[in-house]
């Protein structure tokens, strides 16, 4: 090591600087730590733990610290002699923030509303191709009950007497086509679902429980988050999905809606009618709690046995 | 077509079967949100649509005076995707224009139009805080328009942050206050606080651009 003995300060003031730290003696500069570009967002970040080797690198004194940002920033960049816009640094701040918002829930919430979609368009399509080779071979088309069974039999050749209409080789063939496409969409929205699945059983086991995986994912769509669901009251989760309902009653005094997308429930249908709305009430109740703890505990803890037991409890009292 | 500066400085009006609001491109060719480029005589203009931007609807219904001058320093509360915000940027073309919004989903489309404007600067934070953004320091025009409950309220905290004698141009929506309440009452109500605070010296409801929606122009004292 060289001769240096490190020279004591009594008194030093560091400026924090978007682009670097500056240590100061009696207005003197005795040491700084200028960050390069592409790094100043990154380290004005971790701005704390590069300070503490900063100063072990100053050595021990009393230490005052001076925050500057914004045009100060930009001012005291010309006097060093460093190049800083200070614009740019906000464009890279905010992109370096955006970078950080998000946590998986939002992943689930596009897989969640694109199941959504796909389903809408799987059985938009489905009645279409019905139509279309109902044409050729109605008798068929009357025996299928599920879309699934439909993509396999759709571009069959004919069997048997049929009052059907005798269509072309090509007329067939592009039926045929149209036919695999949404077999493709089927077999994309089930791996859509088993994604959910298991996505959900991570970062929210308690909710998957209590809704089942889907439902629950897009319960967490609804509100917007895991987060803003964990900090919803019951009575929101209750109605979310029947917006249109619950605004037309704030505005207009109509009826107030008892459910919204949490009508979807297994249970529900094996609930009586005038019962349902009781169910939603005691199912958003235990929606609550099981996204609070699935929130706070990261996904951790599950308590959900007890929340189901509580529920099943309820149920069998108006059943 | 006919192309004349309005009243406002940098606010240009065109005139062909319908009036439209346009404004310079500080940037030319560049237009974030389809709008529409005209040229004439070598200058590049930006269509301003009055149904996209709440400043330009309080323009076409005759506000008293538009505060935003060609180096004016600017505090946007709610800049969102910053269409509305690009538009001020051109006309405070030598001063700055700091956009402040907490959407992280919009901030992106903000931070891409911010890449080329350098006089836009994306502020990622609430309006609730301004302790978050104070470093910007004192601004000559707020320029408010956040779709949440306490709107006033929200401005009466950021007043700190404008100059004695600075204007303000409030975008109040009534249903994002009270859903269920006229918005004659909530404009009412809000003017009522504003007084205490500031010198109202224009408003304007936004009919036909937007619908529940009033425009105050104020005055700090």
């Amino acid at each position: 090591m060289k001769f240096n003995k490190k020279k004591r300060f009594k008194e030093v003031t560091v400026k924090i600087t978007p682009f670097g730290f500056f240590a100061f003696h009696k207005n003197k500069l005795i040491k700084k730590s200028i960050w390069k570009k592409q790094d100043r967002v990154k380290n004005y970040l971790k701005k704390a733990d590069l300070l503490k080797e900063f100063k072990g690198k100053v050595g021990k004194a009393k230490y005052e610290f001076e925050h500057i940002f914004g045009s100060e920033a930009e001012e005291f960049s010309k006097k060093q002699n460093i190049k800083f816009d200070f614009q740019e640094f906000m464009v890279d701040f905010a992109k370096q923030k955006i970078k950080n918002v998000y946590s998986k829930d939002r992943l689930i919430i596009q897989a969640a509303n694109m199941y959504e979609e796909l389903s809408k368009m799987i059985n938009m399509f489905y009645e279409r191709l019905s139509e279309w080779y109902g044409l050729y071979w109605p008798e068929k088309v009357k025996e299928i009950e599920h879309v699934e069974d439909f993509t396999k039999i759709v571009g069959e050749e004919r069997e048997g007497q049929s009052m059907g209409f005798d269509i072309e080789e090509s007329d067939l063939d592009i039926i045929k086509k149209t036919g695999e496409e949404i077999k493709n969409l089927i077999s994309i929205r089930s791996k859509i679902s088993n994604y959910i699945k298991e996505e959900m059983e991570k970062i929210a086991p308690n909710i998957s429980k209590i809704a089942g995986h889907n439902l629950g994912a897009k319960i967490i769509a609804a509100a917007g988050g895991l987060e803003k669901l964990a900090k919803m009251p019951s009575s929101t989760i209750q109605v979310l999905g029947a917006e249109k309902a619950l605004f037309r009653h704030i505005r207009k005094g109509a009826k107030p809606p008892k459910h919204g997308i949490i009508l979807s429930h297994e249970l529900m249908p094996k609930i009586k009618r005038e019962n349902r709305g009781k169910l939603a009430r005691v199912l958003s109740s235990k929606i609550a709690l099981a996204a609070k703890v699935d929130f706070y505990s990261n996904g951790k803890k599950e308590r959900w046995e007890e929340m189901l037991e509580d529920l099943n409890k309820r149920i069998g009292e108006f059943k | 077509m006919k192309i004349n500066e309005s009243k406002f400085k940098g606010v240009f009006l065109l005139e062909n079967k319908k009036k439209k609001l346009a404004t310079i491109n500080l940037i030319p060719g560049f237009a974030p949100f389809n709008e529409k480029l005209i040229q004439k005589e070598g200058i590049e203009y930006r269509i301003w649509d009055p149904y996209k931007s709440k400043w330009a609807a309080g323009i076409m219904k005759k506000i008293k005076n538009f505060p935003i001058k060609d180096d004016s320093k600017i505090l946007y509360l709610g800049a969102a995707s910053g269409q509305s915000a690009s538009y001020i940027a051109d006309i405070a073309k030598k001063g700055k224009v700091f956009c402040v919004e907490i959407s992280p989903r919009v901030m992106r489309d903000l931070t891409f139009v911010s890449e080329k404007k350098k006089n836009m600067v994306p502020v990622f934070s609430d309006a609730k805080i301004p302790k978050e953004y104070e470093f910007i320091g004192q601004v000559d025009v707020i320029l408010q328009d956040v779709a949440v409950k306490n709107q006033v309220d929200i401005l009466i905290r950021n007043k700190y942050l404008l100059k004695e004698g600075g204007h303000v141009l409030l975008a109040i929506k009534s249903r994002s206050v009270d859903v269920s309440a006229k918005p004659e009452k909530i404009f009412e109500e809000s003017e009522r606080k504003l007084k205490n605070h500031f010198e109202i010296i224009d408003k304007k409801r936004l009919e036909p651009f937007e619908k529940d929606h009033i425009l105050f122009l104020l005055r700090k004292l």
